[in-house]
């Protein structure tokens, strides 16, 4: 189900068939953490996309035998050991295109934030920016194309929609997603470490808060605020 | 310890060591010289530790004023420095001893696109995730600004420098990049990759440290691809054409096709290279 590529002298890319599916999210994580173990001393670090995981070694390899002891590995996967964390998150559904969302999709504002605000979101990596999760699970029906002219300033903390795809900007920056809410917690500090409250494969669920509710959180805006129990 | 202090920024001016590493799971850039070549040879030079921090000058340099005695060293492109109003011409791979109160002008460089300022001891600004490199969302300015302020060591009783290296431009006279097949590098009909090795390029006005943008399109069908890991040394193919070419502050995961990796020590070159002046890019083997 894997193929190889070598990229450079020290860049070795796993890939998976092109799908963003849960099956290939759980593969993809326990073997990073089998390398990561395997490969202790020669790896520099790894990087995750929807269905590639990139291994970047210390120095330049032989892919024949890394290749063999990949194999190896993917042949006898440890998937129990995925143990995902669940996270609630709080947004305030009050986003400048939320109403021209709802205007297009022929429905109500509360009927979009009920579509959001739904399914079980599955953090598959962080790219694009620091502390931006990539999330697969949004309902067909909020799917909308990207802004043919982006906006030149998406706040921080914005909740958006584009493509199929839905998430929150960390920082400031330009963006052509669909804003539909804030979110009132820190997605990356730079003075913590790990920087992120998330790490791939945990579960994500929005819930809708108050205008109230969203000042007074935004006061602490801390990753602790987090609350982690839902039923998963 | 001394401070410095920057009076004018010049173009664009920032703090850069070998950057950050390994941090990508969290989505953040690797940073760094764009021209770890001449960075290295800076800090060598001075006998510094081999990642101590610089400042990064790009095309015009900038005004500083040191408030304690320093040594610097230039490496990169030429440039010509002026201290308190008096020039000094050529002063690539030369010690020069700063005194407390000095003002420092930065030229306009020459013959390369970026110059690096070594300092004894190296910058002391916050190391964040391993690095002092500046970057956007990551510490607390993506560069230097007028008032900017940075602090350095105070000067120890130190010999002078042991070799001698005659600056040199390894980009002057350099017209081809070598690359290697990227991952969907196979996606692409035969003719638009015969186009890619015998087109010369040039680097468009865009261009900066997240990415340069070459002038020429290459109309193409690749393979469109879910957003996957890329690297400084990626080139990116769009479907309406568009060759990018990913640098240090680059985003480390793309969408589009990954068709070409430049091999290591060409991005340094390229980080030198001038808009408007050719090159082209030659497949090699692993």
């Amino acid at each position: 189900m894997i193929t190889l590529f070598q990229t450079s002298n020290h860049i070795l890319e796993i890939s998976w068939p092109q799908e963003i599916i849960r099956s290939i999210l759980i593969e993809k994580i326990t073997l990073q953490k089998a390398l990561e173990f395997r490969f202790k001393n020669h790896l520099a670090f790894s990087v995750s996309g929807y269905h590639v995981l990139t291994l970047v070694f210390k120095n330049p390899i032989d892919k024949k035998s890394i290749s063999e002891e990949i194999i190896e590995q993917y042949n006898h996967l440890e998937t129990e050991s995925y143990v995902p964390n669940y996270w609630n998150i709080p947004v305030y559904y009050d986003g400048k295109d939320l109403e021209q969302l709802a205007y297009e999709k022929k429905c109500s504002v509360q009927e979009i934030i009920s579509l959001h605000t739904a399914p079980e979101y599955l953090l598959h990596f962080y790219g694009f920016m620091p502390g931006f999760i990539y999330l697969g699970g949004l309902d067909g029906r909020l799917h909308q194309p990207r802004k043919g002219n982006p906006e030149r300033k998406v706040a921080a903390g914005s909740v958006a929609i584009g493509g199929t795809q839905t998430g929150i900007y960390p920082l400031e920056s330009p963006g052509g997603w669909h804003i539909i809410g804030t979110c009132p917690i820190k997605m990356f500090d730079p003075q913590k470490s790990p920087p992120v409250w998330g790490k791939e494969g945990d579960i994500i669920k929005f819930y809708s808060i108050t205008n109230d509710a969203f000042i007074e959180m935004r006061k602490y805006s801390s990753h602790q605020l987090i609350n982690k129990t839902f039923n998963g | 310890m001394g401070k410095l202090t920057i009076l004018q920024p010049g173009l664009y001016t920032s703090v850069q060591d070998f950057g950050r590493v390994g941090y990508a799971k969290w989505g953040i850039s690797p940073s760094g010289a764009m021209d770890q070549g001449s960075f290295l040879l800076a800090n060598h030079l001075l006998h510094n530790p081999p990642d101590a921090a610089c400042l990064e000058i790009t095309q015009t340099g900038p005004h500083l004023l040191f408030s304690e005695d320093a040594i610097v060293l230039f490496s990169g492109a030429s440039t010509s420095i002026s201290i308190n109003e008096e020039t000094i011409e050529e002063v690539n791979h030369q010690w020069l001893h700063i005194k407390k109160g000095d003002h420092l002008k930065v030229g306009l460089l020459i013959n390369g696109m970026r110059s690096y300022m070594a300092i004894k001891g190296g910058f002391l600004s916050d190391t964040i995730f391993g690095s002092r490199s500046q970057s956007l969302g990551i510490t607390s300015k993506d560069r230097l600004y007028k008032g900017s302020t940075l602090m350095y060591p105070s000067l120890q009783e130190t010999s002078g420098p042991l070799s001698k290296v005659k600056p040199n431009l390894p980009w002057i006279h350099q017209e081809v990049i070598q690359v290697y097949e990227g991952p969907e590098y196979a996606s692409l009909q035969k003719e638009e990759k015969k186009l890619l090795f015998s087109t010369a390029f040039t680097i468009s006005h865009s261009s900066n440290r997240m990415a340069i943008q070459t002038d020429q399109i290459i109309k193409n069908d690749a393979l469109q691809i879910l957003t996957s890991p890329v690297f400084p040394g990626t080139i990116q193919l769009t479907p309406s054409g568009k060759m990018i070419i990913l640098m240090r502050d680059a985003q480390v995961t793309g969408g589009y096709p990954r068709i070409l990796q430049i091999k290591a020590d060409h991005i340094n070159i390229l980080s030198q290279m001038s808009t408007g002046t050719p090159f082209f890019l030659e497949l090699i083997s692993l």
